[in-house]
Protein backbone atom coordinates (compact mmCIF):
# COMPACT_ATOMS: atom_id res chain seq x y z
CA UNK A 1 0.00 0.00 0.00
CA UNK A 2 2.53 2.32 1.32
CA UNK A 3 4.86 1.92 -2.21
CA UNK A 4 1.31 3.44 -4.02
CA UNK A 5 2.09 6.54 -2.64
CA UNK A 6 6.01 6.81 -2.40
CA UNK A 7 8.09 9.09 -4.54
CA UNK A 8 9.19 6.38 -6.50
CA UNK A 9 5.72 5.59 -7.85
CA UNK A 10 4.93 9.46 -8.61
CA UNK A 11 8.39 9.74 -10.22
CA UNK A 12 7.37 7.19 -12.39
CA UNK A 13 4.03 8.12 -13.07
CA UNK A 14 5.24 11.67 -14.15
CA UNK A 15 7.84 10.40 -16.33
CA UNK A 16 5.56 7.55 -18.25
CA UNK A 17 2.71 10.79 -18.54
CA UNK A 18 5.73 12.89 -19.93
CA UNK A 19 6.85 9.87 -22.26
CA UNK A 20 3.25 9.13 -23.68
CA UNK A 21 2.19 12.86 -24.60
CA UNK A 22 5.48 12.95 -26.54
CA UNK A 23 4.27 9.74 -28.78
CA UNK A 24 1.10 11.19 -28.95
CA UNK A 25 2.65 13.91 -30.42
CA UNK A 26 5.06 12.63 -32.54
CA UNK A 27 2.63 10.12 -34.14
CA UNK A 28 0.31 12.04 -34.91
CA UNK A 29 1.72 14.93 -36.51
CA UNK A 30 4.00 12.00 -37.89
CA UNK A 31 0.37 10.28 -38.89
CA UNK A 32 -1.31 13.46 -40.36
CA UNK A 33 1.55 15.14 -42.38
CA UNK A 34 2.01 11.84 -43.80
CA UNK A 35 -1.71 11.14 -44.79
CA UNK A 36 -1.62 14.64 -46.28
CA UNK A 37 1.38 13.54 -48.85
CA UNK A 38 0.84 9.80 -48.70
CA UNK A 39 -2.85 10.01 -49.73
CA UNK A 40 -2.60 11.87 -52.92
CA UNK A 41 0.60 9.82 -53.56
CA UNK A 42 -1.18 6.68 -53.13
CA UNK A 43 -4.41 8.07 -55.59
CA UNK A 44 -1.67 9.08 -58.46
CA UNK A 45 -0.33 5.33 -58.01
CA UNK A 46 -3.75 4.30 -58.45
CA UNK A 47 -4.96 5.95 -61.27
CA UNK A 48 -2.02 6.41 -63.56
CA UNK A 49 -1.73 2.49 -64.03
CA UNK A 50 -2.36 0.81 -67.16
CA UNK A 51 -5.97 1.25 -68.04
CA UNK A 52 -7.03 3.43 -65.13
CA UNK A 53 -8.65 6.78 -65.37
CA UNK A 54 -5.50 8.79 -65.58
CA UNK A 55 -3.01 6.21 -67.29
CA UNK A 56 0.81 7.68 -67.45
CA UNK A 57 2.90 4.55 -67.27
CA UNK A 58 5.99 6.92 -67.04
CA UNK A 59 4.85 9.13 -63.63
CA UNK A 60 4.03 5.57 -62.50
CA UNK A 61 7.45 3.74 -62.34
CA UNK A 62 9.27 7.31 -61.14
CA UNK A 63 6.49 7.16 -58.44
CA UNK A 64 7.18 3.42 -57.74
CA UNK A 65 10.85 3.74 -57.61
CA UNK A 66 10.99 6.56 -55.46
CA UNK A 67 8.77 4.99 -52.74
CA UNK A 68 10.61 1.38 -52.97
CA UNK A 69 13.80 3.57 -52.82
CA UNK A 70 12.33 5.18 -49.74
CA UNK A 71 10.94 2.28 -48.09
CA UNK A 72 13.93 0.00 -48.55
CA UNK A 73 16.07 2.16 -46.32
CA UNK A 74 15.88 1.38 -42.41
CA UNK A 75 14.18 3.88 -40.58
CA UNK A 76 17.39 4.77 -38.12
CA UNK A 77 19.34 5.25 -41.01
CA UNK A 78 16.73 8.01 -42.24
CA UNK A 79 16.50 9.54 -39.06
CA UNK A 80 20.46 10.18 -39.23
CA UNK A 81 20.56 11.19 -43.12
CA UNK A 82 18.13 13.23 -42.41
CA UNK A 83 19.39 15.57 -40.06
CA UNK A 84 20.60 18.70 -42.60
CA UNK A 85 16.93 18.63 -44.00
CA UNK A 86 15.42 18.41 -40.60
CA UNK A 87 17.86 21.69 -39.63
CA UNK A 88 16.58 23.44 -42.90
CA UNK A 89 13.27 22.86 -42.24
CA UNK A 90 12.42 23.51 -38.24
CA UNK A 91 15.87 24.95 -37.20
CA UNK A 92 17.14 22.43 -35.32
CA UNK A 93 17.78 18.32 -35.46
CA UNK A 94 17.36 17.90 -31.78
CA UNK A 95 14.15 17.56 -29.84
CA UNK A 96 10.50 16.31 -30.04
CA UNK A 97 9.71 18.36 -33.05
CA UNK A 98 12.34 17.39 -34.64
CA UNK A 99 11.86 13.89 -35.15
CA UNK A 100 8.69 13.91 -36.49
CA UNK A 101 10.29 15.58 -39.55
CA UNK A 102 12.48 11.76 -40.72
CA UNK A 103 9.15 10.02 -38.73
CA UNK A 104 6.89 11.69 -41.62
CA UNK A 105 9.02 11.48 -44.46
CA UNK A 106 9.47 8.13 -43.22
CA UNK A 107 5.66 7.43 -43.09
CA UNK A 108 4.83 8.90 -46.55
CA UNK A 109 5.68 5.64 -48.88
CA UNK A 110 4.28 3.50 -46.54
CA UNK A 111 1.21 5.45 -46.35
CA UNK A 112 1.19 6.43 -49.87
CA UNK A 113 1.43 1.91 -50.72
CA UNK A 114 -1.34 1.42 -47.74
CA UNK A 115 -3.97 4.06 -49.69
CA UNK A 116 -3.04 2.25 -52.91
CA UNK A 117 -3.82 -1.13 -51.51
CA UNK A 118 -6.90 -0.22 -50.04
CA UNK A 119 -8.13 1.92 -53.56
CA UNK A 120 -7.15 -1.33 -55.46
CA UNK A 121 -10.02 -2.94 -53.75
CA UNK A 122 -12.13 -0.91 -55.45
CA UNK A 123 -14.26 -3.33 -57.60
CA UNK A 124 -13.37 -1.96 -61.15
CA UNK A 125 -17.60 -2.14 -62.04
CA UNK A 126 -17.87 0.89 -59.45
CA UNK A 127 -15.51 2.64 -61.61
CA UNK A 128 -16.71 2.09 -64.47
CA UNK A 129 -20.54 2.23 -63.72
CA UNK A 130 -19.57 6.20 -62.71
CA UNK A 131 -17.79 6.58 -65.92
CA UNK A 132 -20.69 5.28 -68.29
CA UNK A 133 -22.42 8.34 -65.94
CA UNK A 134 -20.06 10.80 -66.94
CA UNK A 135 -17.99 11.29 -64.18
CA UNK A 136 -14.86 13.55 -64.48
CA UNK A 137 -11.36 11.75 -62.60
CA UNK A 138 -11.92 14.37 -60.09
CA UNK A 139 -15.80 13.57 -58.86
CA UNK A 140 -14.69 9.57 -59.31
CA UNK A 141 -11.85 9.96 -56.29
CA UNK A 142 -13.89 12.17 -54.43
CA UNK A 143 -16.92 10.57 -54.80
CA UNK A 144 -16.61 6.43 -55.89
CA UNK A 145 -12.74 5.38 -55.09
CA UNK A 146 -11.98 7.14 -51.47
CA UNK A 147 -15.71 6.46 -49.88
CA UNK A 148 -15.94 2.94 -51.10
CA UNK A 149 -12.43 2.47 -50.07
CA UNK A 150 -12.98 4.34 -46.58
CA UNK A 151 -13.01 1.39 -44.36
CA UNK A 152 -9.82 -0.07 -46.02
CA UNK A 153 -8.48 3.36 -45.37
CA UNK A 154 -8.92 3.19 -41.86
CA UNK A 155 -7.48 0.11 -40.89
CA UNK A 156 -4.31 1.42 -42.87
CA UNK A 157 -4.13 3.98 -41.22
CA UNK A 158 -4.71 2.21 -37.97
CA UNK A 159 -1.46 -0.17 -39.03
CA UNK A 160 0.38 3.43 -39.77
CA UNK A 161 -0.09 4.91 -36.79
CA UNK A 162 0.88 1.64 -34.98
CA UNK A 163 3.93 1.24 -37.23
CA UNK A 164 4.47 4.73 -36.10
CA UNK A 165 4.51 4.18 -32.46
CA UNK A 166 7.07 1.71 -33.06
CA UNK A 167 9.83 4.03 -35.24
CA UNK A 168 9.23 6.89 -32.74
CA UNK A 169 10.75 4.56 -30.25
CA UNK A 170 13.90 5.42 -31.75
CA UNK A 171 13.58 9.43 -32.08
CA UNK A 172 14.93 8.88 -28.33
CA UNK A 173 18.39 8.82 -31.08
CA UNK A 174 17.38 12.65 -31.43
CA UNK A 175 16.16 13.69 -28.66
CA UNK A 176 12.82 12.87 -29.45
CA UNK A 177 12.14 11.59 -26.13
CA UNK A 178 8.62 9.55 -26.06
CA UNK A 179 7.75 5.55 -24.36
CA UNK A 180 10.61 3.88 -26.53
CA UNK A 181 12.75 6.29 -25.34
CA UNK A 182 12.00 6.37 -21.56
CA UNK A 183 12.14 2.41 -21.79
CA UNK A 184 15.59 2.54 -23.15
CA UNK A 185 17.18 5.33 -21.01
CA UNK A 186 15.84 4.06 -18.01
CA UNK A 187 14.99 0.16 -18.56
CA UNK A 188 18.13 -0.79 -20.24
CA UNK A 189 21.02 1.70 -19.21
CA UNK A 190 19.99 2.58 -15.91
CA UNK A 191 18.40 -0.77 -15.14
CA UNK A 192 15.25 0.31 -13.54
CA UNK A 193 13.29 -3.31 -14.70
CA UNK A 194 10.04 -1.88 -13.11
CA UNK A 195 10.38 1.59 -15.30
CA UNK A 196 10.89 -0.73 -18.47
CA UNK A 197 7.99 -2.92 -17.31
CA UNK A 198 5.58 0.29 -17.14
CA UNK A 199 6.80 1.58 -21.05
CA UNK A 200 6.49 -2.34 -22.25
CA UNK A 201 2.46 -2.65 -20.46
CA UNK A 202 1.39 0.85 -21.72
CA UNK A 203 2.56 -0.12 -25.61
CA UNK A 204 0.94 -2.87 -25.16
CA UNK A 205 -1.98 -1.10 -24.04
CA UNK A 206 -1.80 1.48 -26.12
CA UNK A 207 -1.47 -0.44 -29.53
CA UNK A 208 -4.83 -3.08 -28.65
CA UNK A 209 -6.64 0.02 -27.64
CA UNK A 210 -5.54 1.64 -30.88
CA UNK A 211 -5.91 -1.48 -33.22
CA UNK A 212 -9.67 -1.98 -31.32
CA UNK A 213 -10.65 1.49 -31.82
CA UNK A 214 -9.36 0.99 -35.86
CA UNK A 215 -11.30 -2.25 -36.41
CA UNK A 216 -14.68 -0.75 -34.79
CA UNK A 217 -15.05 2.54 -36.63
CA UNK A 218 -13.80 -0.06 -39.86
CA UNK A 219 -16.77 -2.13 -39.00
CA UNK A 220 -19.25 0.92 -38.79
CA UNK A 221 -17.98 2.08 -42.15
CA UNK A 222 -18.36 -0.83 -43.77
CA UNK A 223 -21.92 -1.12 -45.47
CA UNK A 224 -20.70 -4.15 -47.88
CA UNK A 225 -21.24 -6.76 -45.79
CA UNK B 1 -31.20 6.81 -81.97
CA UNK B 2 -28.21 4.45 -82.77
CA UNK B 3 -26.17 3.69 -85.70
CA UNK B 4 -23.05 2.11 -85.72
CA UNK B 5 -21.03 2.14 -88.99
CA UNK B 6 -18.22 -0.65 -89.92
CA UNK B 7 -17.29 -0.65 -85.89
CA UNK B 8 -13.92 -2.63 -85.20
CA UNK B 9 -12.70 -3.34 -81.89
CA UNK B 10 -8.85 -4.91 -81.96
CA UNK B 11 -7.37 -5.31 -78.44
CA UNK B 12 -4.01 -5.49 -78.34
CA UNK B 13 -3.32 -8.30 -75.25
CA UNK B 14 0.14 -9.34 -74.75
CA UNK B 15 1.48 -9.29 -78.01
CA UNK B 16 -1.53 -10.95 -79.43
CA UNK B 17 -4.25 -9.28 -81.34
CA UNK B 18 -8.14 -10.07 -80.21
CA UNK B 19 -10.70 -8.83 -82.82
CA UNK B 20 -13.67 -8.70 -80.72
CA UNK B 21 -15.51 -6.72 -83.24
CA UNK B 22 -14.58 -7.27 -86.95
CA UNK B 23 -17.53 -4.79 -88.64
CA UNK B 24 -20.46 -4.54 -87.24
CA UNK B 25 -23.25 -2.13 -88.53
CA UNK B 26 -26.47 -1.77 -87.16
CA UNK B 27 -29.30 0.57 -86.52
CA UNK B 28 -31.21 1.01 -83.68
CA UNK B 29 -35.37 2.99 -83.99
CA UNK B 30 -36.27 5.37 -81.50
CA UNK B 31 -38.35 3.91 -78.81
CA UNK B 32 -37.28 0.18 -79.60
CA UNK B 33 -35.60 -3.17 -77.42
CA UNK B 34 -32.87 -3.60 -79.54
CA UNK B 35 -31.23 -7.11 -78.24
CA UNK B 36 -28.07 -8.01 -79.82
CA UNK B 37 -27.71 -12.34 -78.52
CA UNK B 38 -24.53 -14.03 -79.25
CA UNK B 39 -22.39 -16.88 -77.77
CA UNK B 40 -19.72 -16.28 -74.76
CA UNK B 41 -16.80 -14.46 -76.22
CA UNK B 42 -18.82 -12.99 -79.13
CA UNK B 43 -18.05 -9.87 -78.48
CA UNK B 44 -21.40 -8.62 -77.36
CA UNK B 45 -19.82 -6.97 -74.22
CA UNK B 46 -17.38 -5.21 -76.19
CA UNK B 47 -20.25 -3.82 -78.37
CA UNK B 48 -22.31 -2.31 -76.18
CA UNK B 49 -19.61 -0.79 -74.35
CA UNK B 50 -17.91 0.71 -77.57
CA UNK B 51 -21.87 2.26 -77.87
CA UNK B 52 -21.22 4.69 -74.81
CA UNK B 53 -17.25 4.65 -75.60
CA UNK B 54 -15.82 2.45 -72.66
CA UNK B 55 -14.19 1.27 -74.74
CA UNK B 56 -12.59 2.97 -77.58
CA UNK B 57 -13.65 1.58 -81.25
CA UNK B 58 -10.46 0.75 -83.29
CA UNK B 59 -12.66 2.11 -86.04
CA UNK B 60 -15.61 2.93 -86.94
CA UNK B 61 -18.56 5.01 -85.83
CA UNK B 62 -21.00 5.35 -82.77
CA UNK B 63 -24.35 8.18 -83.80
CA UNK B 64 -26.67 8.24 -80.82
CA UNK B 65 -29.21 10.76 -81.30
CA UNK B 66 -27.48 12.16 -83.85
CA UNK B 67 -24.23 12.97 -82.33
CA UNK B 68 -20.73 11.07 -83.25
CA UNK B 69 -19.46 10.18 -80.24
CA UNK B 70 -16.31 8.73 -81.58
CA UNK B 71 -15.04 12.45 -82.06
CA UNK B 72 -16.14 13.94 -78.35
CA UNK B 73 -13.63 15.53 -76.55
CA UNK B 74 -12.76 14.46 -73.43
CA UNK B 75 -15.80 16.79 -71.50
CA UNK B 76 -18.31 16.37 -74.61
CA UNK B 77 -18.50 12.76 -74.27
CA UNK B 78 -18.79 13.13 -70.11
CA UNK B 79 -21.80 15.23 -71.01
CA UNK B 80 -23.33 12.50 -73.54
CA UNK B 81 -22.56 9.74 -71.27
CA UNK B 82 -25.46 11.84 -69.01
CA UNK B 83 -27.61 11.16 -71.47
CA UNK B 84 -26.92 7.41 -72.09
CA UNK B 85 -28.01 5.23 -69.30
CA UNK B 86 -26.28 1.89 -68.55
CA UNK B 87 -27.13 -1.31 -65.84
CA UNK B 88 -24.72 -4.14 -65.47
CA UNK B 89 -24.88 -7.72 -64.92
CA UNK B 90 -23.16 -7.24 -61.60
CA UNK B 91 -25.40 -4.11 -60.60
CA UNK B 92 -22.25 -2.25 -59.73
CA UNK B 93 -23.60 -0.20 -56.53
CA UNK B 94 -21.79 1.92 -54.51
CA UNK B 95 -21.60 -0.39 -51.64
CA UNK B 96 -20.63 2.76 -49.65
CA UNK B 97 -24.26 4.47 -50.50
CA UNK B 98 -28.08 4.12 -49.24
CA UNK B 99 -30.21 3.10 -52.13
CA UNK B 100 -31.44 7.04 -52.35
CA UNK B 101 -27.54 8.07 -52.37
CA UNK B 102 -26.81 5.85 -55.33
CA UNK B 103 -29.87 6.87 -57.36
CA UNK B 104 -28.61 10.40 -56.98
CA UNK B 105 -24.95 9.65 -57.71
CA UNK B 106 -25.71 10.86 -61.71
CA UNK B 107 -27.67 13.23 -60.62
CA UNK B 108 -24.74 14.63 -57.92
CA UNK B 109 -22.51 14.20 -61.38
CA UNK B 110 -24.58 16.57 -63.55
CA UNK B 111 -24.70 19.16 -60.97
CA UNK B 112 -28.46 18.72 -59.98
CA UNK B 113 -29.37 20.89 -57.52
CA UNK B 114 -30.14 19.16 -53.95
CA UNK B 115 -33.76 19.53 -53.80
CA UNK B 116 -34.28 18.33 -57.38
CA UNK B 117 -32.27 15.46 -57.08
CA UNK B 118 -33.93 14.22 -54.07
CA UNK B 119 -37.47 14.93 -55.43
CA UNK B 120 -36.21 13.05 -58.89
CA UNK B 121 -34.97 10.30 -56.12
CA UNK B 122 -38.42 9.82 -55.10
CA UNK B 123 -40.02 9.47 -58.24
CA UNK B 124 -37.57 7.50 -59.39
CA UNK B 125 -37.41 5.22 -56.70
CA UNK B 126 -41.47 4.46 -56.67
CA UNK B 127 -41.00 4.12 -60.49
CA UNK B 128 -38.81 0.90 -59.95
CA UNK B 129 -40.95 -0.03 -56.38
CA UNK B 130 -38.47 0.45 -54.01
CA UNK B 131 -39.89 3.41 -52.13
CA UNK B 132 -39.37 1.70 -48.41
CA UNK B 133 -35.64 0.68 -49.41
CA UNK B 134 -34.56 4.21 -49.81
CA UNK B 135 -32.40 4.23 -47.00
CA UNK B 136 -31.18 0.85 -46.94
CA UNK B 137 -27.51 -0.17 -48.70
CA UNK B 138 -26.88 -1.94 -51.20
CA UNK B 139 -25.76 -5.38 -49.29
CA UNK B 140 -28.80 -5.41 -47.35
CA UNK B 141 -30.95 -6.27 -50.78
CA UNK B 142 -31.22 -9.18 -52.92
CA UNK B 143 -30.60 -9.43 -56.75
CA UNK B 144 -33.54 -8.29 -58.22
CA UNK B 145 -33.67 -5.24 -56.00
CA UNK B 146 -30.42 -4.06 -56.78
CA UNK B 147 -30.85 -4.14 -60.44
CA UNK B 148 -34.06 -2.28 -60.10
CA UNK B 149 -31.56 0.07 -57.97
CA UNK B 150 -29.55 0.08 -60.68
CA UNK B 151 -32.59 0.96 -63.13
CA UNK B 152 -33.44 3.81 -60.91
CA UNK B 153 -30.16 5.16 -61.46
CA UNK B 154 -29.46 4.32 -65.11
CA UNK B 155 -32.73 6.49 -65.76
CA UNK B 156 -31.62 9.70 -63.11
CA UNK B 157 -30.40 11.96 -65.75
CA UNK B 158 -33.65 11.05 -68.02
CA UNK B 159 -31.24 9.21 -71.03
CA UNK B 160 -32.52 8.70 -74.20
CA UNK B 161 -30.66 5.19 -74.61
CA UNK B 162 -30.36 2.83 -71.62
CA UNK B 163 -27.59 -0.04 -72.35
CA UNK B 164 -27.81 -3.43 -70.94
CA UNK B 165 -24.93 -5.80 -70.42
CA UNK B 166 -26.69 -9.14 -69.21
CA UNK B 167 -29.15 -6.96 -67.10
CA UNK B 168 -30.74 -10.44 -65.93
CA UNK B 169 -27.86 -13.16 -66.26
CA UNK B 170 -26.77 -12.95 -62.35
CA UNK B 171 -30.67 -13.47 -61.16
CA UNK B 172 -33.14 -16.63 -61.12
CA UNK B 173 -35.96 -17.05 -63.90
CA UNK B 174 -39.03 -15.23 -61.77
CA UNK B 175 -36.68 -12.27 -60.66
CA UNK B 176 -35.46 -12.41 -64.61
CA UNK B 177 -39.37 -12.05 -65.22
CA UNK B 178 -39.60 -9.06 -63.04
CA UNK B 179 -37.26 -6.90 -64.14
CA UNK B 180 -37.69 -8.03 -68.28
CA UNK B 181 -41.46 -6.40 -66.99
CA UNK B 182 -39.83 -3.41 -65.73
CA UNK B 183 -37.52 -2.36 -68.50
CA UNK B 184 -40.65 -3.02 -70.94
CA UNK B 185 -42.84 -1.05 -69.08
CA UNK B 186 -40.20 2.19 -68.63
CA UNK B 187 -39.45 1.29 -72.46
CA UNK B 188 -43.56 2.32 -73.28
CA UNK B 189 -43.87 4.31 -70.34
CA UNK B 190 -40.64 6.54 -71.45
CA UNK B 191 -40.65 5.79 -74.59
CA UNK B 192 -37.21 4.86 -74.25
CA UNK B 193 -34.78 2.95 -76.06
CA UNK B 194 -32.78 0.12 -74.81
CA UNK B 195 -30.22 -2.01 -76.19
CA UNK B 196 -29.87 -5.42 -74.38
CA UNK B 197 -27.06 -7.77 -74.85
CA UNK B 198 -27.64 -11.55 -73.55
CA UNK B 199 -26.97 -14.76 -74.38
CA UNK B 200 -30.37 -16.06 -73.66
CA UNK B 201 -32.80 -16.11 -76.47
CA UNK B 202 -35.78 -16.05 -73.85
CA UNK B 203 -34.43 -12.33 -73.23
CA UNK B 204 -34.93 -11.60 -76.79
CA UNK B 205 -38.21 -13.44 -76.85
CA UNK B 206 -39.88 -11.44 -73.82
CA UNK B 207 -39.39 -8.15 -74.50
CA UNK B 208 -37.08 -7.28 -77.46
CA UNK B 209 -38.55 -5.90 -80.90
CA UNK B 210 -35.57 -6.35 -83.17
CA UNK B 211 -32.45 -8.35 -82.72
CA UNK B 212 -29.04 -8.75 -83.84
CA UNK B 213 -27.03 -11.97 -83.83
CA UNK B 214 -23.48 -11.75 -83.31
CA UNK B 215 -21.42 -14.52 -83.88
CA UNK B 216 -17.51 -13.92 -83.07
CA UNK B 217 -17.51 -10.40 -83.56
CA UNK B 218 -19.70 -10.46 -86.65
CA UNK B 219 -23.82 -9.34 -86.67
CA UNK B 220 -24.30 -12.48 -88.72
CA UNK B 221 -28.26 -11.72 -88.96
CA UNK B 222 -30.33 -8.87 -88.00
CA UNK B 223 -34.44 -7.79 -88.15
CA UNK B 224 -37.33 -7.77 -86.16
CA UNK B 225 -37.40 -10.54 -83.53
CA UNK B 226 -40.91 -12.34 -85.00
CA UNK B 227 -38.63 -12.63 -88.15
CA UNK B 228 -35.54 -14.17 -86.54
CA UNK B 229 -37.72 -16.88 -85.12
CA UNK B 230 -40.20 -17.67 -87.67
CA UNK B 231 -37.25 -17.43 -90.44
CA UNK B 232 -34.05 -17.80 -89.15
CA UNK B 233 -31.96 -17.75 -91.99
CA UNK B 234 -28.12 -18.57 -90.29
CA UNK B 235 -27.16 -21.86 -88.02
CA UNK B 236 -26.37 -19.64 -85.01
CA UNK B 237 -29.88 -18.12 -85.18
CA UNK B 238 -31.52 -21.67 -85.25
CA UNK B 239 -29.62 -22.75 -82.74
CA UNK B 240 -30.80 -19.50 -80.20
CA UNK B 241 -33.89 -20.53 -81.19
CA UNK B 242 -34.24 -24.03 -80.76
CA UNK B 243 -32.96 -23.46 -77.41
CA UNK B 244 -36.13 -22.51 -76.16
CA UNK B 245 -38.78 -23.94 -78.99
CA UNK B 246 -38.02 -26.77 -79.92
CA UNK B 247 -37.99 -26.76 -83.73
CA UNK B 248 -36.28 -29.96 -84.87
CA UNK B 249 -38.40 -33.02 -85.51
CA UNK B 250 -37.59 -35.66 -83.05
CA UNK B 251 -36.00 -38.94 -84.61
CA UNK B 252 -39.22 -40.94 -83.40
CA UNK B 253 -41.24 -38.87 -86.15
CA UNK B 254 -38.97 -38.64 -88.61
CA UNK B 255 -38.61 -42.44 -88.65
CA UNK B 256 -42.40 -42.27 -89.55
CA UNK B 257 -41.77 -41.81 -93.44
CA UNK B 258 -39.86 -44.84 -93.97
CA UNK B 259 -42.33 -46.63 -91.95
CA UNK B 260 -45.20 -45.64 -94.31
CA UNK B 261 -42.88 -46.32 -97.59
CA UNK B 262 -42.50 -48.92 -96.20
CA UNK B 263 -45.75 -50.23 -95.61
CA UNK B 264 -46.52 -49.68 -99.59
CA UNK B 265 -48.53 -46.61 -98.16
CA UNK B 266 -49.54 -43.04 -100.18
CA UNK B 267 -49.12 -41.28 -97.26
CA UNK B 268 -46.70 -38.06 -96.55
CA UNK B 269 -45.46 -36.92 -93.23
CA UNK B 270 -45.33 -33.05 -93.59
CA UNK B 271 -44.42 -30.10 -91.25
CA UNK B 272 -46.89 -26.87 -92.03
CA UNK B 273 -45.42 -23.82 -90.57
CA UNK B 274 -47.73 -20.67 -90.03
CA UNK B 275 -47.19 -17.37 -88.60
CA UNK B 276 -50.38 -14.87 -87.38
CA UNK B 277 -53.75 -15.09 -88.32
CA UNK B 278 -53.88 -18.99 -89.84
CA UNK B 279 -55.55 -20.97 -87.11
CA UNK B 280 -54.73 -24.91 -87.62
CA UNK B 281 -57.69 -26.06 -86.59
CA UNK B 282 -59.95 -25.41 -89.35
CA UNK B 283 -57.38 -26.41 -91.86
CA UNK B 284 -57.67 -30.47 -90.83
CA UNK B 285 -61.02 -30.60 -90.59
CA UNK B 286 -61.12 -28.94 -94.52
CA UNK B 287 -59.02 -31.26 -95.23
CA UNK B 288 -60.85 -34.05 -94.13
CA UNK B 289 -63.62 -32.78 -95.72
CA UNK B 290 -62.21 -31.37 -99.01
CA UNK B 291 -59.86 -33.48 -99.97
CA UNK B 292 -61.04 -36.66 -97.80
CA UNK B 293 -57.39 -37.20 -96.60
CA UNK B 294 -56.93 -38.44 -93.06
CA UNK B 295 -54.93 -36.06 -90.98
CA UNK B 296 -52.78 -37.19 -87.56
CA UNK B 297 -51.00 -34.85 -85.76
CA UNK B 298 -47.88 -36.27 -84.80
CA UNK B 299 -45.69 -33.16 -83.32
CA UNK B 300 -45.57 -29.60 -82.96
CA UNK B 301 -45.24 -26.50 -80.85
CA UNK B 302 -47.35 -22.96 -81.03
CA UNK B 303 -45.76 -20.43 -79.50
CA UNK B 304 -46.08 -16.08 -79.61
CA UNK B 305 -43.83 -13.46 -79.82
CA UNK B 306 -45.99 -10.16 -78.30
CA UNK B 307 -49.30 -10.44 -80.11
CA UNK B 308 -48.32 -12.89 -83.26
CA UNK B 309 -48.55 -16.54 -82.78
CA UNK B 310 -46.61 -19.16 -84.34
CA UNK B 311 -45.33 -22.54 -85.02
CA UNK B 312 -45.67 -25.60 -87.43
CA UNK B 313 -47.29 -28.41 -86.81
CA UNK B 314 -45.68 -32.05 -88.30
CA UNK B 315 -48.97 -34.08 -89.65
CA UNK B 316 -48.91 -37.36 -91.01
CA UNK B 317 -51.71 -36.91 -94.04
CA UNK B 318 -53.32 -40.59 -95.35
CA UNK B 319 -55.27 -41.48 -98.56
CA UNK B 320 -57.77 -42.86 -96.40
CA UNK B 321 -60.63 -43.44 -98.37
CA UNK B 322 -59.09 -42.51 -101.92
CA UNK B 323 -58.63 -39.00 -101.03
CA UNK B 324 -55.19 -37.19 -102.72
CA UNK B 325 -52.49 -36.34 -100.32
CA UNK B 326 -50.81 -34.11 -102.91
CA UNK B 327 -54.15 -32.14 -103.29
CA UNK B 328 -54.14 -31.52 -100.06
CA UNK B 329 -50.51 -30.13 -99.92
CA UNK B 330 -51.23 -28.49 -102.89
CA UNK B 331 -54.12 -26.85 -101.07
CA UNK B 332 -52.37 -26.37 -97.72
CA UNK B 333 -49.80 -24.09 -100.43
CA UNK B 334 -52.17 -21.95 -101.16
CA UNK B 335 -53.09 -20.77 -98.28
CA UNK B 336 -49.93 -19.68 -97.68
CA UNK B 337 -48.33 -21.48 -95.32
CA UNK B 338 -44.97 -22.89 -95.67
CA UNK B 339 -45.49 -26.67 -96.30
CA UNK B 340 -42.17 -29.33 -95.83
CA UNK B 341 -42.42 -32.61 -96.48
CA UNK B 342 -40.58 -35.57 -95.56
CA UNK B 343 -38.55 -37.43 -97.36
CA UNK B 344 -37.44 -41.11 -97.24
CA UNK B 345 -34.37 -40.10 -95.09
CA UNK B 346 -36.34 -37.95 -92.71
CA UNK B 347 -35.48 -34.70 -94.25
CA UNK B 348 -37.50 -31.84 -94.75
CA UNK B 349 -38.14 -30.89 -98.51
N1 LIG C 1 -9.90 -5.78 -72.19
C1 LIG C 1 -9.70 -6.80 -73.03
N2 LIG C 1 -8.45 -7.12 -73.42
C2 LIG C 1 -8.24 -8.14 -74.28
N3 LIG C 1 -9.20 -8.90 -74.80
C3 LIG C 1 -10.46 -8.65 -74.45
C4 LIG C 1 -10.78 -7.59 -73.54
N4 LIG C 1 -12.12 -7.56 -73.38
C5 LIG C 1 -12.62 -8.56 -74.13
N5 LIG C 1 -11.63 -9.21 -74.79
C6 LIG C 1 -11.81 -10.32 -75.74
O1 LIG C 1 -12.71 -9.91 -76.73
C7 LIG C 1 -13.62 -10.97 -77.06
C8 LIG C 1 -15.03 -10.51 -76.86
O2 LIG C 1 -15.27 -10.28 -75.46
P1 LIG C 1 -16.64 -9.78 -74.89
O3 LIG C 1 -16.46 -9.58 -73.44
O4 LIG C 1 -17.13 -8.63 -75.69
O5 LIG C 1 -17.57 -11.03 -75.15
P2 LIG C 1 -19.05 -11.29 -74.66
O6 LIG C 1 -19.83 -11.63 -75.88
O7 LIG C 1 -19.54 -10.17 -73.84
O8 LIG C 1 -18.89 -12.60 -73.77
P3 LIG C 1 -19.63 -13.00 -72.41
O9 LIG C 1 -20.96 -13.54 -72.80
O10 LIG C 1 -18.73 -14.06 -71.88
O11 LIG C 1 -19.70 -11.80 -71.54
C9 LIG C 1 -13.21 -12.15 -76.19
O12 LIG C 1 -12.40 -13.00 -76.96
C10 LIG C 1 -12.43 -11.52 -75.08
O13 LIG C 1 -11.45 -12.41 -74.62
MG1 LIG D 1 -20.12 -9.93 -71.73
Amino acid sequence: METLFSGEFLEIASMLGEALIETFYMVFFSTAIAYLFGLPLGIILVITEKGHIAENLPLNKVLAVVINATRSLPFIILLVALIPFTKLLVGKFIGTTAAIVPLTIGAIPFVARMVETSLKEVEWGLIEASLSMGASPWQLIRKVLVPEALSSLVLGATITTITLIGYSAMAGFVGGGGLGDLGVRYGFYRYRPDIMLTVVVTLIVLVQLLQMMGDHIAQKLNKKN
Amino acid sequence: MITISNLKKVYAARGMEVHALEDVSLHVSPGEIFGIIGLSGAGKSTLVRCINLLEKPTAGTVLVDGEDLTHLSQKELRRARQKIGMIFQQFNLLWSRTVAENVAFPLEIANVPKDTREKKVSELLSLVGLEDKANNYPGQLSGGQKQRVGIARALANDPKVLLCDEATSALDPETTKSILTLLKDINKKLNLTIVLITHEMHVIKEICDSVGVLDRGIIVEQGSVLDLFTNPKTAMARNFINSIVNTEIPPVIKERQSQLLHQGDKGKVIRVSFIGETAAEPLISSLVQKFGVQANILYGNIDHIKDTIFGSLTLELLPGSGGDVDDAINYLKSCNLQVEVLDRNGNLV
